[in-house]
């Protein structure tokens, strides 16, 4: 059992070296700064925890929990980063996601850190809830993110929607596990482990996968007196579809 | 447990976004220009609503009164053939009033003067009249194209509002800036 947990580690540790280095031969480590320093730090992460699982076992766990909340503040930093290269030119979808990212995160995040403050559980269990917590938050970040791509139709090249994938498949594996975890208990700690390990192994697949080259987003088109105007437009438009629909409700109930 | 259901709801929900999302075509492939004016310009100027008269012959009821009093053999077919003209109907006008929203978020993604309210209002406005138009569909499927004559007055007359606030704020842009825009419908219109 332990050879497949070294096993799925060093591969993981492999694809992330990868990563890495694909990113600095094609010189496009800096395109994406804050995902790619993400990396290099998970990877240094990675090595310390295999040395303390090999050197120092019983120590492991302590090692794990204590990096962790560092690694899921870190994929906040990530997100922010996917939010600021796919919304950077589109002003008006970016204003939309500013209002609706900080209702969310000041909502649920504060909500999340105050009922975790009155709780009285032990460490292990209070981190893996915490860190369930903060992962639904960036699930919920995610889903605002891609309903906006979809709705305003924002083109987004390979490399991002590489990392909307692997990030979104990590996150959700990640809520359900820990959510699995935290309910069925002790028993199901293997499983998790495994599990957990075969995730991140799926995330840093798909990042590979998308992440070979460079490829940003399609550029939009330069901006025209029509959109310029279409502030007025789009106030008009607006208000017709609340009165026709306002008209229609009234006389469905009348 | 309720809890633990939520998570569970939000995991499972995220992945099954992403894979919605994974199967829609958006553009990748090197760095094209990318412009969607041109799929939609020209139907959206044209604000080509089907027009009330034509709804109000397909659903009126002095037809059906005629077919059952001189004619009930055909009664059958003839309630077919409307149910398939009412569902058309239906069918173009959401699509006309969805091509107006498609433009509108296509124009003011980048527009930084958007109001967040204003767009939320908006989706749900559109939201709750596509709804509609799928209840009426619901009707017009399960009971036949006359009881749901009263929901077709409305939705047509909601149609032909969004139409014309749109034609109007069109109208009172600049001249120079209309002619533009005639000019695109020229250049974007498809050839025959």
């Amino acid at each position: 059992m332990r050879t497949l947990t070294y096993a799925l580690g060093w591969t993981s540790q492999g694809l992330l070296g990868l990563l890495i280095v694909l990113a600095l031969r094609g010189k496009y480590f800096t395109k994406y700064p804050v995902f790619y320093s993400y990396l290099s730090f998970l990877m240094a992460g990675g090595l310390l925890r295999v040395c303390v699982l090999t050197l120092a076992p019983d120590r492991y766990l302590i090692t794990y929990w204590s990096t962790q909340l560092l690694v899921v503040a870190g994929t906040y930093c990530v997100l922010w980063e996917i939010y600021r290269k796919v919304l950077a030119p589109f002003e008006g979808a970016a204003k939309m996601a500013s209002g609706l990212v900080l209702a969310v995160f000041f909502t649920v995040l504060g909500k999340t850190f105050f009922s975790k403050l009155l709780a009285q559980d032990r460490i292990s269990a209070w981190v893996m809830e915490l860190e369930r917590d903060l992962h639904t938050v960036q699930a919920i970040l995610l889903l605002l993110l891609v309903s906006l791509i979809l709705y305003y139709r924002i083109p987004v090249g390979r490399n991002l929607r590489g990392m909307i994938f692997g990030y979104g498949f990590f996150v959700g594996a990640s809520i359900i596990l820990l959510t699995l975890r935290s309910y069925i208990g002790t028993s199901f700690q293997v499983g998790w482990q495994y599990l957990q390990q075969a995730s991140t192994l799926g995330t840093f697949l798909i990042w590979c996968f998308t992440l070979y080259s460079y490829q940003p987003s399609p550029l939009p088109e330069a901006e025209t007196e029509l959109e310029r105007d279409y502030a007025l437009i789009a106030g008009r438009t607006q208000r017709t579809i609340a009165r026709a629909r306002g008209y229609l409700v009234r006389q469905l109930v009348s | 447990m309720m809890g633990v259901v939520l998570f569970l709801a939000v995991g499972f929900c995220l992945l099954a976004f992403l894979l919605y999302w994974a199967q829609r075509q958006t553009p990748t492939a090197g760095r094209p220009r990318y412009d969607r004016r041109a799929e939609f310009g020209p139907a959206v100027l044209n604000l080509a609503l089907p027009s009330r008269q034509i709804a109000e012959r397909i659903f009126a009821a002095e037809d059906w009164e005629f077919v059952l009093s001189q004619a009930p053999a055909i009664r059958k077919l003839f309630l077919q053939e409307r149910k398939s003209a009412a569902l058309l109907w239906v069918h173009q006008v959401h699509g006309v009033i969805a091509q107006v929203m498609e433009f509108h978020r296509t124009a003011v993604r980048k527009n930084a003067n958007l109001r967040p309210q204003a767009e939320i209002r908006l989706a749900v406005n559109y939201l709750a009249f596509t709804l509609l138009c799928g209840v009426l569909r619901g009707l017009i499927w399960w009971q036949g194209p006359y009881a749901a004559r009263r929901m077709v007055t409305q939705v047509a007359g909601a149609a032909e509002r969004i139409s014309f606030a749109t034609g109007q704020a069109l109208a009172s842009l600049d001249p120079t800036v209309l002619h533009k825009i005639k000019e695109d419908q020229l250049n974007f219109a498809p050839k025959v």
